[in-house]
């Protein structure tokens, strides 16, 4: 965990998007993105998104999510009054999907596979490395808004298993609580995936 | 140094889980420093993930050397052996020119048809796509009408590669016959089957040719619009796939022209959003109307009735890219291998506890113990196979006893299985079956949609019961409980999750038993997975004092009692993890 950023964060909205990253939407939709606006015309958003992808709500959802790392109340306004749809609609979509969150999360977020291959090979080892590491049950953001621990049915790399992704990259092999540490401290100096 | 030398890596997801990117940059400067010329490409999957990164090197003589594991730190090894001293890295060398010098059997017993591209072109590349084959298939069949590639299909026996197996030629034949001004296909690119990444692979590793089944399903349907549905998981494959479409565009094969003058076919890729049920065809078409992902009653079939009230056609990526190469190959050659009534090759991957887990691919009608112990080269670190876990979570667990099962589409459920996708999540003596039941059931619950209450409750209820039994405190009458609830929720369920969720408990109850009752009957847990009934000890006759346990253990409960003294575990602050087992290199570490 690295403490300068910590209490950049806890300066308040100093640093705007410093961290806002450039992908496309559909690169990063949801999963990956360590995304964390702070100011930010959340309704702006909603109607970008919008533009982005007309008829797609699933994907004007990715699409917010992606930018603000959850799905903030204003935003869905906007897209509740934009497309016709009530807020209990969208509601009921968006409590379908296990990517989207209603509540912000962590500029780094965590994602530990529960897959078959990872689950056979010790995935719940790294959780409980995790858990131990970051004081945080699967589900929950640390108090800095830091880091969000979440669970992911599968990555695809079940080969390497058991696989975590930190701030949107994929990691193998990652079995031992001194690796799964190690990889939070390291996430910062992650260059781009190719 | 004379010429220059050309380094591919595999970049699929796993090449870059297991440190692709590190390996590249690490090859870059070494050659720099070394003064070599070297071109540095990308590929997808090759497919011996086990062995990830995986690193081919082609000098100036056009010879190729595949290497493995060649993480960053092997980078200046590797290029000072092979291209400064001009000897290969024996140890590290899997193939020379195609031939294997390293783990033979991974490549010999393989038939890689639909993989032939994958993890040898560059995916984002459509000229390399074209210079293998690529869109020749779409050329013959655009000069010729669309019923044509509809018997050849037929004739070819491709059946869908998605888990049901139905016949891909009906399918198009009920979309084309249904009258409508408008049509789609769609690719099912969701993969929630955990364990599994066929899909996953041929989508970064050659997604022309997923493309181009594609194009040439809307010929035949006469679909003008085309959708894939990537899951949310795979940001990578959503992104080959993106430029693939792109450069389609670009090269007229997607566009206003597509499928002959005045055709137009377009494809739009949409991201999934996490939820294992949208793979299921009717549930995916809600998601892409952007509801909740429920599945809906059939009939009407999505043939008659599908996206936006249109005929719509849903195929499998991998079923797509058979069709790619029935079309540039013709029936016949489709057929030369495979079975009469499962024809053709199927991918599996090989995860779990397996000595080389990967990608493979075999002709249907391959047993399973070939896939398991000739390419897989049987379980990891000597270890013995208990079972595999094949279908996903609509699949069983098949035993060691029973591998010389053929796999296909008609001998598997014969044995409680089903061929699903062709995800094979290996298992060794350290799985517990019950355990690996309650976790499918745990899935299934949480990935059920909710609208049947048979398989909403059922699998919760089951899961209880299972809870129950890995903790210690299952009874005999559950066993029965347990066989009626699946049995129920079987019956009641109306979509295929819920019709096929019974099978993980059903097959586990049918063949190991024994295991169930070891966990009723003496409290015990032969495999030392669940923790309430396990407990852990280091034999100090087997012990070497290595210390590897003592740094693996996140409990502290292992003694340190100074190198080359056996190990103890503390049992009271010992979590039964079973952390020290996995690493222990001399099998020192034993349930009591
Ligand atoms: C619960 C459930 C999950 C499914 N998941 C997938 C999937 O991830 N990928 C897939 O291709 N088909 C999946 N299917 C099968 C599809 O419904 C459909 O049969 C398939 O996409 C048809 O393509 P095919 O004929 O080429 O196999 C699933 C079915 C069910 C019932
Ligand atoms: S099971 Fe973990 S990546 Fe597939």
């Amino acid at each position: 965990m690295t403490l300068g950023r910590r209490k950049r964060l806890l300066c308040g909205g100093a640093l705007p998007r410093l961290w806002a990253g450039s992908r496309p939407a559909w690169a990063s939709a949801g999963g990956g993105g360590t995304v964390v606006a702070i100011e930010t015309d959340f309704a702006g958003v909603a109607r970008r998104a919008l533009g982005r992808c007309p008829g797609d709500v699933v994907g004007v959802l990715q699409g917010i999510q992606a930018e603000c790392g959850y799905l903030p109340g204003p935003a869905l306004a906007e897209v509740a009054a934009q497309t016709g749809r009530s807020l209990a609609q969208l509601y009921g979509v968006i409590s379908f999907y296990a990517t989207f969150s209603l509540e912000k999360r962590g500029r780094v977020v965590i994602r530990v596979c529960q897959g078959t291959a990872c689950h056979v090979r010790g995935a719940q080892r790294v959780t409980e490395a995790l858990t131990q590491h970051l004081h945080i049950d699967p589900g929950q953001t640390t108090e800095d808004y830091e880091f969000t621990l979440e669970t992911v049915a599968c990555l695809g790399c079940c080969s390497l298993a058991p696989v975590l992704t930190v701030a949107g990259h994929t990691h193998g092999r990652s079995d031992g609580p001194r690796a799964v540490a190690s990889l939070v401290q390291q996430h910062d100096h992650e260059e781009e995936s190719w | 140094m004379s010429g220059a030398w050309r380094a591919t890596i595999g970049a699929g997801s796993c090449g870059l889980a297991a440190g692709a990117a590190a390996t590249r940059r690490a090859l870059q400067n070494n050659a720099q420093i070394l003064g070599i010329e070297l071109q540095i490409v990308s590929t997808g999957c090759i497919g011996l993930c086990a062995r990830e990164v995986l690193v081919e090197l082609r000098g100036p003589d056009g010879v190729t050397w595949l290497y493995g594991e060649i993480a960053a730190d092997k980078a200046a090894e590797l290029l000072q052996r092979h291209v400064i001293q001009n000897e290969p890295w024996i140890e590290r060398l899997l193939l020379r020119q195609g031939i294997a010098v390293h783990d033979a059997d991974f490549w010999q017993w393989q038939k890689r048809r639909i993989l032939a591209r994958c993890g040898v072109i560059d995916p984002e590349s459509l000229e390399q796509y074209r210079q293998l084959a690529g869109y020749v298939g779409l050329k013959k069949t655009l000069a010729n009408p669309p019923h044509a590639l509809l018997a050849a299909v037929g004739e070819a026996g491709l059946r869908g590669r998605g888990g049901a197996g139905f016949p891909t030629a009906q399918k198009w034949q009920s979309c084309r016959e249904t009258p409508s001004d408008l049509r789609y296909v769609i690719c099912n690119g969701d993969e929630g089957d955990p364990g599994a990444f066929m899909d996953r692979n041929l989508l970064e590793g050659d997604p022309h040719a997923v493309l181009e089944g594609m194009i040439l399903a809307a010929y035949v349907v006469g679909a003008a619009q085309g959708l894939v549905y990537v899951r949310d998981e795979y940001p990578l494959a959503a992104k080959r796939m993106q430029r693939a479409i792109a450069a389609a565009r670009e090269a007229g094969l997607l566009g206003e022209n597509a499928r002959g003058p005045g055709q137009p076919f377009d494809v739009e890729l949409r991201r999934g959003a996490g939820a294992f049920v949208c793979g299921e065809e009717t549930a995916l078409i809600a998601a892409i109307e952007g509801e909740r992902g429920i599945p809906q009653r059939r009939p009407p079939f999505p043939t008659e009735r599908g996206l936006w009230k249109k005929p719509t056609s849903i195929n499998n990526v991998e079923t797509y890219a058979n069709v790619s190469w029935i079309a540039a190959h013709g029936a016949a050659a489709f057929r030369s291998v495979g079975t009469e009534r499962s024809p053709g090759t199927k991918i599996f991957s090989l995860a779990g506890d397996i000595a080389r887990g990967g990608l493979v691919e075999v002709g249907m009608g391959t047993t399973i113990r070939q896939v398991v112990y000739a390419i897989g080269g049987g379980g990891r670190g000597g270890r013995s196979i208990k079972a595999v876990q094949i279908g996903g979570p609509s699949g069983g667990c098949l035993p060691a006893t029973r591998f010389d099962t053929p796999i296909d589409f008609e001998a598997l459920p014969g044995e409680g299985a089903i061929m699903g996708s062709g995800g094979l999540v290996v298992m060794d003596d350290t799985a517990c079956m019950v355990d690996v039941a309650r976790y499918f059931v745990g899935f299934l619950r949480d990935e059920s949609c909710g609208r049947c209450s048979a398989c909403r409750v059922g699998t919760l209820r089951m899961y209880e019961i299972l809870t129950r039994i890995c903790n210690g405190g299952g009874v005999l009458s559950d066993l029965d409980e347990l066989q009626r609830l699946a049995t129920a929720v079987g019956d009641l369920s109306a979509c295929g999750l819920g019709r096929s969720a019974p099978n993980p408990v059903l097959s586990t109850l049918r063949w190991f038993r024994d295991e169930y009752l070891a966990h009723i009957l003496e409290h015990r847990c032969p495999a030392g997975r669940c923790r309430t009934l396990t407990q852990f000890v280091i034999d100090p006759y087997l012990c070497d004092g290595c210390q590897r346990c003592w740094r693996q253990c996140g409990y502290g409960a292992i003694a340190l009692l100074g190198r080359g003294v056996a190990m103890q575990i503390a049992g009271d602050v010992c979590g039964s993890c079973g952390g020290c087992r996995d690493v222990c290199g001399f099998g020192a570490v034993r349930v009591v």
